[in-house]
């Protein structure tokens, strides 16, 4: 049996028990009902609050495309305006009172509230009677339906900020969103690897394994077994996120786009890799389960300071010179870079260089927290320091009495 | 055959393993035997590279062992512990795998041992459902299902009752009838002279006697009598020239002698003291040639 099969087989035992565990059940259907839930509290928040609500104008002999051209100008001032066509201005004017629609337009000349005018309605509803009435009129005047299309349809005025500061606010709701999905996904799969290594350890199973297998086997088929469980539960609540979006419309949420979700997820990996090894070699120091969080609580503590620094620090001022430092320090930088990204403040280069320098980060932490997982989880008795368990492998020696 | 030659191990202060050396033959099983902290489990953990002895060899078959070996072999460690959440049937399967079988063989292997257990159609229970001696047979078996050419078991009998260790015994037997070489350490010392073909007897981390069981106490140069008497007291026996009184209850007196003394004046000063129910001469048990041996060893 070569090494790639021992990995195999413990990343499919891990990936299997906890799949099919209570746990994972229940949590995924927690995430997946506060994904959709989420969408569904945006949406009815944002149309309680004065967002895209839904008006809806009383016409009366409408003439043709109005109402197209009242849904293309709703469009224009954010608003969302549907057309209810009425036989006769008294029909109308009853429902207007009894506030079945929002404002009655009769034909293309009058525009009637019930008590108060609603000045960004009246002036889409207005542009859109105008736009009519000018088709008519051109229509009259003999020229063509293209002709006309070509004078009412112009270019659109190409848009352009002097400060673009301003428009990083647009971003900075998925940059939140970004940080608190990553803190919650690292700190919820980085505990995952901690209770399963001292599982193995406080039941001595790990004496099993490691008769037939090499620390390094176990612990990186551990890791992928763990990767493999956090990127299928990902994908079951951000499928039911989109479903969610497409079926109720969402216009209102933060936009994420593909690019900042690869990216996201890219540094997902990236900080599960960096962080799981060094949770793991924690957790080789401790025999009993009790004493896991307290081992942890240094790695929890660094995470959580990265977070907050993204979170308040990194959204505040995505360009500031602590973000671009932190950027490069690696314990930070899978809660910054993915949070910069989203707030368009990190360059191609700067991105590359920092997953660059991130795989070298990776690479030098598998290597110590290798060695310190294999040195102290053998080891037996009261909970060892990484101290020891370093002067230990120094030592050669590989186990307690 | 699985050799140990001359383990050396040191922890900080503490001499683990100090030249430990005895040999564990096919289709046998051997009795590792010693006081707490004779250096038994640390002896047991080099022979699968859990320990990185400081000095001294392991061999099997004349070669030293490595990671293929290492998957042919069997280990059940002493705090022994499952997944307590995982279900029996892949446990054992999980385990038969990692060991070297094929998926559908280690399958096939986990449902004919359970129901050797049985274990019948519990396949789908988890660990923590299982009675504690349930849970034991299934950690022996989780060490044997591959059939390993050697098995080393940590303890295997302690904290069990009566029905779960013959159930045990019964486990260790067939796999030594199988043509396994079989190890195991214990403090009931009953149990291993019940089970045992060979011994070794560790302290301080050396083997201080080793070799055949029957042999060894046959050939001590010490035999014990054991009279039951209505007789009151010892003080007969202590005029019997070379006999050393070791112990007295129930009217029973437990005498040591040289190998080869006349029995005659012995049985005849039993007389004297009041009527003979019963008399047994022996060579030494396997308790007596332990306790023995480590005091000679201190």
């Amino acid at each position: 049996m070569n090494p790639l099969q021992s990995v195999y087989l413990i990343a499919r035992r891990d990936f299997h028990e906890r799949v099919r565990s209570r746990t994972f059940r229940l949590a995924t259907l927690l995430l997946v009902v506060l994904a959709i839930g989420g969408v569904i509290a945006a949406e009815v928040g944002h149309s309680l609050f004065g967002g895209t609500a839904t008006n809806t104008v009383g016409v009366v002999n409408p003439p043709p495309g109005l109402d197209t051209a009242i849904a293309h100008a709703g469009d224009a001032f954010d608003l969302r305006i549907k057309t209810r066509v009425f036989s006769s201005d008294e029909a109308a004017d009853t429902a207007l009172n009894a506030g079945e629609v929002d404002a009655v337009l009769a034909g293309t000349a009058q525009l009637r509230f019930k008590t108060t005018r609603d000045t960004k309605l009246a002036s889409a509803v207005g542009q859109a009677a105008a736009a009519v009435r000018a088709r008519q009129q051109l229509q009259n005047a003999g020229l063509s339906d293209a002709q006309i299309a070509s004078l009412l349809s112009p270019q659109p005025l190409q848009v352009t900020f002097t400060d673009p500061g301003g428009e990083q606010s647009a971003n900075a709701g998925a940059a939140f969103v970004t940080a608190i999905v990553l803190f919650g996904a690292l700190m919820t799969y980085n505990q995952w690897i901690l209770s399963g290594v001292v599982e193995e350890k406080s039941t001595r199973i790990v004496e099993v394994l490691l008769s037939v297998v090499r620390p390094w086997e176990l612990l990186t088929g551990k890791l992928m077994g763990v990767l493999a469980v956090a990127v299928t539960q990902m994908i079951i609540v951000g499928v039911a996120f989109l479903l969610a979006l497409a079926a109720i419309g969402g216009v209102s949420l933060p936009q994420v786009s593909p690019g900042g979700l690869t990216v996201a997820l890219a540094w997902f990996v990236l900080g599960l890799g960096f962080y799981s090894v060094a949770f793991a070699a924690v957790g080789a120091t401790v025999s009993r389960q009790e004493d896991a969080s307290a081992a942890a609580a240094p790695l929890t503590m660094i995470l959580m300071a990265a977070y907050f620094v993204s979170l308040f620090l990194v959204t505040a001022n995505a360009s500031g010179l602590a973000a671009q430092v932190l950027t490069f320090v690696p314990p930070a930088s899978p809660m910054i870079v993915p949070v910069r990204y989203s707030l368009g403040a990190i360059s191609g280069i700067g991105l590359a260089a920092s997953i660059i320098e991130m795989v070298f980060a990776i690479a030098a932490v598998s290597w110590l927290g290798g060695r310190l997982y294999t040195g102290a989880v053998l080891h037996t008795g009261p909970r060892l320091s990484l101290g020891d368990t370093w002067r230990t492998i120094r030592g050669r020696h590989t186990a307690g009495a | 055959m699985l050799e140990l030659r001359g383990l050396q191990k040191r922890y900080g202060e503490v001499q683990a393993l100090q030249g430990c050396t005895f040999e564990a033959r096919r289709g046998r099983v051997l009795g590792l035997l010693g006081p707490n902290g004779a250096g038994k489990t640390t002896a047991m953990r080099t022979i699968f590279g859990l320990v990185e002895a400081d000095g001294g060899s392991i061999l099997w078959d004349g070669k030293s062992i490595g990671m293929s070996e290492r998957r042919r072999f069997g280990y059940m460690p002493e705090q022994r512990g499952l997944y307590a959440r995982m279900r029996i049937g892949d446990q054992l399967t999980y385990f038969a795998q990692l060991h070297g079988l094929p998926a559908q063989a280690a399958h096939d292997r986990a449902r004919a041992w359970l129901a050797r257990l049985g274990l019948a159609g519990r396949e789908q229970s988890r660990v923590e459902e299982l009675s504690h001696g349930n849970q034991q047979r299934v950690q022996l078996a989780t060490a044997l299902l591959h059939e390993p050419e050697m098995i080393v078991l940590d303890e295997p009998f302690s904290g069990l009752d009566p029905v779960a260790v013959e159930s045990l015994k019964e486990m260790v037997r067939d796999a030594a009838g199988n043509g396994a070489a079989v190890v195991f350490s214990s403090h009931q010392l009953e149990l291993v002279e019940d089970l045992c073909e060979d011994i070794a007897i560790i302290n301080h981390g050396r083997v201080v006697k080793s070799g055949e069981l029957e042999a060894i106490r046959q050939e001590t140069p010490v035999r014990y009598v054991d009279i039951g008497s209505s007789g009151q007291g010892e003080a007969w026996a202590g005029a019997i020239e070379g006999a050393e009184v070791v112990e007295q209850h129930n009217g029973h007196l437990r005498l040591r002698v040289a190998r080869g003394t006349d029995l005659g004046p012995l049985v005849a000063a039993a007389q004297r003291a009041g009527e003979i129910e019963s008399f047994r001469f022996e060579p030494p048990s396997l308790s007596d040639l332990f306790l023995e041996a480590v005091r000679e060893s201190e």
